[in-house]
């Protein structure tokens, strides 16, 4: 039988609810498959005027010729080399807290110097508010920095171009890390508006898989939004039938979840803030209908500081507040060695 | 109100070696301008990727308010350019936009300063007395 009002009132004068004061269940960080991938490879920014360049390859410039008897041939003059050129950029995020709201969640800050120990105060946390606060802006900070990795730079003046730029659905438009895009050599593959079907996707699956092995590349990852994976998915499904016969009396287990799809070995990884569109507004074509087929092992890297990537900041506390501030900062950017090493699918 | 446009595609500038191919509609442009500089934003004849968009004026309003936030010392580039939803719609007669943005290109071409907040009939006046004094 429930309690009343009144009967509550009065057990609330004697007990006190059972709050938990296990360490906060997370129920909005996702997964960052792009950030986890690329991390590992990271290289090291140096500094330099302007960013940074990776060399290439970009034409033999061959001049072959037959002879026969007294014939002439030629000599040409040859320039095989150029550089991709990228920019870096700078991220913080910070938070701010003042003695009054950490004496009130049980920590006590004094601006002694010695040895810190436990007070009465932790009587009263349920969790631990620093830490929490520490992890939020950790995790903030990773989500911040994976989205700027995949969104094209046009929303902040201050970013630079991520994925949806260097692996372009419009791979023959602009420049491209000071590379006209024009340039056949430095494009990427895209396929758009791709019909739902076994046929359209794994011919668009096999269709970027020749172009990019074409020019000796190679793709290492794949990246894609719920409904692109869905699509496959379905369509797979559709057109792959097993029977099983079974005999009276025994019994079946079938797991029906997809445990994986993969493409030439490689597993489709999902990215949640595809799904999403990185807590931001869907582009023309949203992210949760695209595909990435991306080479992170010699085609696109990732570089930053290795002194300032999401790295912990304590700025001075100012002179007429009791307040701390704590942030953490990151220069970091994308470069790209061999665009045409990618591609990107969508459907409609 | 639900409007119709297409998309379009703009090259953000940040010096030579970067020129970003962008899909975006008509009224974004004038907010990246806002956000990256007039000079930021040029115009392309290249195909974009997806013809065009529906949208309802409140949502696109939301979306553009969300995408293009600008920073803590950079006001909202889209209030910069549409203050209000109301000054926004205000940018798209009832049957759609597409007209008007027409009808502003028009203008221009004739070396009138048309806004997005003219309305069609005056739009469609300025042009008139434009020509017939030609």
């Amino acid at each position: 039988m429930a309690l009343n009002a009144a009967e509550i009132a009065k057990i609330g004068k004697v007990a006190i609810t059972a709050y938990g004061k296990n360490k906060p269940v997370d129920q909005i960080n996702v997964e960052r498959p792009l950030l986890d991938a690329l991390l590992p490879k990271a290289k090291d920014i140096v500094g330099g005027v302007d960013g940074f360049t990776i060399n290439i390859h970009k034409a033999n410039d061959a001049n072959g010729q037959l002879w026969s008897g007294n014939g002439k041939v030629t000599y040409n003059s040859r320039n095989p080399n150029d550089f991709s050129k990228w920019d870096w950029m700078n991220h913080h995020d910070g938070f701010v807290l003042n003695e009054d709201e950490l004496k009130r969640a049980g920590i006590t800050v004094t601006d002694d110097v010695g040895k810190s120990t436990a007070t009465k105060g932790e009587a009263v946390a349920l969790t631990n508010m620093v830490v929490s606060q520490f992890t939020a802006l950790e995790e903030g900070v990773k989500d911040h920095i994976n989205s700027l990795l995949w969104l094209d730079g046009s929303q902040n003046t201050n970013a630079q171009p991520g994925i949806d730029s260097i692996v372009s659905l419009t791979p023959s438009s602009g420049t491209v890390g000071n590379i006209a895009a024009s340039n056949t050599y430095w494009q990427n593959h895209a396929s758009t508006g791709l019909a739902s079907t076994q046929a359209a996707l794994l011919g668009a699956l096999e269709t970027a898989k020749r172009n990019i092995l074409r020019t000796k590349g190679r793709f290492t990852h794949i990246f894609c939004g719920g409904d692109f994976y869905d699509a496959l998915r379905n369509a797979v499904l559709a057109s792959n039938t097993t029977q099983i016969t079974y005999g009276s009396g025994s019994k079946l287990s079938i797991d029906m979840a997809t445990d994986t799809l993969k493409f030439d070995g490689i597993p489709l990884t999902y990215v949640p803030d595809f799904d999403t569109n990185f807590g931001l507004s869907a582009p023309a074509i949203p992210w949760a209908k695209r595909c990435y087929m991306l080479n992170l092992a010699n085609g696109i890297e990732l570089r930053r500081d290795t002194a300032d990537f999401m790295k912990m900041r304590y700025p001075g506390r100012p002179i007429d507040q009791y307040t701390y501030h704590f942030a953490m900062t990151s220069k970091f950017g994308l470069g790209c060695a061999k665009r045409n090493s990618n591609a990107v699918l969508t459907i409609a | 109100m639900k409007v119709t446009l297409p998309y379009q595609m703009v090259l953000l500038v940040r010096g030579e070696g970067s020129k970003i191919p962008l899909t975006v509609l008509p009224h974004e442009i004038d907010i990246l301008r806002v956000m990256h500089g007039e000079d930021s934003i040029n115009l392309t004849d290249d195909v974009p990727p997806i013809k065009d968009c529906t949208f309802e004026t409140a949502d696109e309003y939301a979306r553009l308010e969300q995408y293009y936030r600008g920073n803590a010392d950079v006001h909202n580039p889209t209030k910069a350019v549409f203050r209000t939803l109301a000054d926004f719609e205000a940018a798209f007669d009832a049957t759609g936009g597409a007209d008007k943005a027409a009808l502003i290109e028009e203008a221009k071409a004739l070396g009138i300063p048309a806004t997005k907040n003219w309305g069609i009939e005056k739009l469609q006046a300025v042009i008139d007395e434009a020509k017939a004094n030609a």
